[in-house]
């Protein structure tokens, strides 16, 4: 047969391109979901004119700083010169001096003084990647775009966080697990009956319930049929510019008025084996209420708090990616099961994107 | 301004120092007074002057007392 004949044979549809394989879908979503805010360290950690501030998230290697006047700064964690750490440079007050040469870089990443080579190439170029940031309630956030979306996207922060009728206090800790175990334990409400049994919050409602699954704007609740304010019910998920999980959980008489105590709950990869949380603790109260529950939590409530989010990251420590092979999930596993099908989408989507622009 | 190690577990990060030994009593007593069954503000203060702490300056608990002492330590 001819090349003319066999060409002439070919279905006349293009057949589309091959799309990322579940292994490269699974491998991605390691280190995070791009083109999301992810809450990175507490404000109060990074000083104003302090020490520059060197953490890994989604893998990524960070410097983070305050200039003099207070605003954060958010670069990669690298010297343009050798890529040593700039965070083990001196923050100048409007701009990082690294400490190996001496290179200066300013908070968009342009290099403003090469002191040893003065007019060296160098200077005036844009050379350390700068993340966009903000900071929520005492914590920063930081956009990580994939080379298709620098640019940040919108962010709306939950009002349990931001609005003036809610109070709030931020937990924040770093886990040994991989950031997704995290996400599955907070759609896994089930297990509060029973990893939580005698912790001050969730002594009541019945070891066996019915789940279901109700999809909203931005994500979805999954919830217990026919059971509601007795004890950890429901978790929503939501992605809305940013992942993360609410829920809410009653608290005993000893609480006092206000309602439930909620949990907007944010988990962002360091790298592949670790994370960390971002829990904050919220109730809808005003007046004397939220004082006295302000008082309350710092004196009393915070450390039992603390405590059942232990037997979480205790029953969760030191577990290594890839857990999923081994299981045998049952009906209390649907929210797990939809989370993670939620999120090999999404992760499918931005490497199919990167794909057809030749990003990857 | 604290220090930032990994990996960060510290229990406490609401409060700036230890509660004193009398704030700690108060609290416990809040407490109590909530898990008895006090909802509204006239309640809790008729429960607290039934427990053992008294206001710093001595006498009774008033609203006027609970509330002022609840805005300061619950800043
Ligand atoms: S490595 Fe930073 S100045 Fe040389
Ligand atoms: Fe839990």
């Amino acid at each position: 047969m001819s090349v003319a004949a066999f060409e002439a044979r070919k279905p006349t549809s293009a057949t589309p391109p091959a799309g990322p394989t579940d292994q490269q879908v699974q491998q991605y979503l390691r280190t995070g979901l791009r083109n999301r805010w992810w809450p990175v360290i507490p404000s109060r950690f990074v000083e104003t004119g302090g020490k520059p501030l060197g953490i890994m998230r989604l893998a990524e290697p960070l410097v983070l700083w305050r200039d003099s006047k207070g605003t954060i700064h958010v670069q990669a964690d690298r010297c343009p010169h050798r890529a040593v750490p700039l965070s083990r440079g001196i923050n100048e007050g409007d701009r990082l001096r690294c400490n190996y040469h001496g290179v200066e870089v300013g908070p968009d990443g342009k290099v403003l003084s090469v002191p040893g080579q003065p007019g060296c190439p160098l200077e005036g170029k844009k050379a350390v990647k700068t993340y966009p940031s903000r900071e929520i309630n005492g914590a920063i956030f930081v956009w990580f775009g994939d080379a298709l979306h620098e640019e940040a996207g919108s962010f709306e922060p939950p009002p349990e966080i931001t609005a003036p009728d809610y109070s709030s206090f931020l937990c924040y800790a770093d886990w040994e697990m991989p950031w997704r175990y995290a996400f599955d334990n907070l759609m896994d409400p089930m297990h509060g009956t029973f990893l939580h049994a005698n912790s001050h919050t969730m002594y009541q409602g019945d070891t066996q319930a019915h789940f279901a699954t109700r999809d909203t704007e931005h994500g979805f609740f999954f919830e217990k049929t026919g059971q509601r304010d007795v004890n950890f019910d429901w978790s929503e998920l939501v992605d809305n510019g940013a992942l993360y999980v609410r829920l809410e959980i009653p608290y005993p008489p000893s609480g006092g008025p206000g309602g439930n105590f909620g949990i907007t709950g944010f988990g962002t990869p360091i790298d592949e084996d670790r994370m960390c949380v971002f829990f904050w603790r919220t109730r809808k109260v005003s007046g004397w209420q939220r004082d006295t529950w302000r008082f309350l939590y710092k004196t009393n409530l915070e450390k039992r708090h603390w405590h059942v989010l232990e037997q979480d990251r205790e029953m969760l420590d030191g577990l290594k990616p890839g857990l999923e092979k081994f299981e045998m999930l049952y009906q209390h596993d649907a929210g797990v099961i939809r989370l993670r099908r939620y999120l090999a989408q999404q992760a499918r989507k931005q490497l199919a994107d990167l794909q057809a622009a030749g990003k990857m | 301004m604290p220090d930032y190690k990994y990996p960060y577990l510290d229990p406490h990060q609401s409060r700036t120092a230890e509660p004193t030994a009398w704030q700690q009593e108060l609290a416990n007593a809040i407490e109590s007074v909530f898990a008895k069954g006090a909802r509204e503000l006239d309640e809790v203060v008729a429960g607290m002057n039934k427990t053992r702490v008294r206001p710093l300056d001595g006498g009774d608990w008033t609203e006027e007392k609970f509330t002022t002492l609840m805005r300061e330590l619950g800043a």
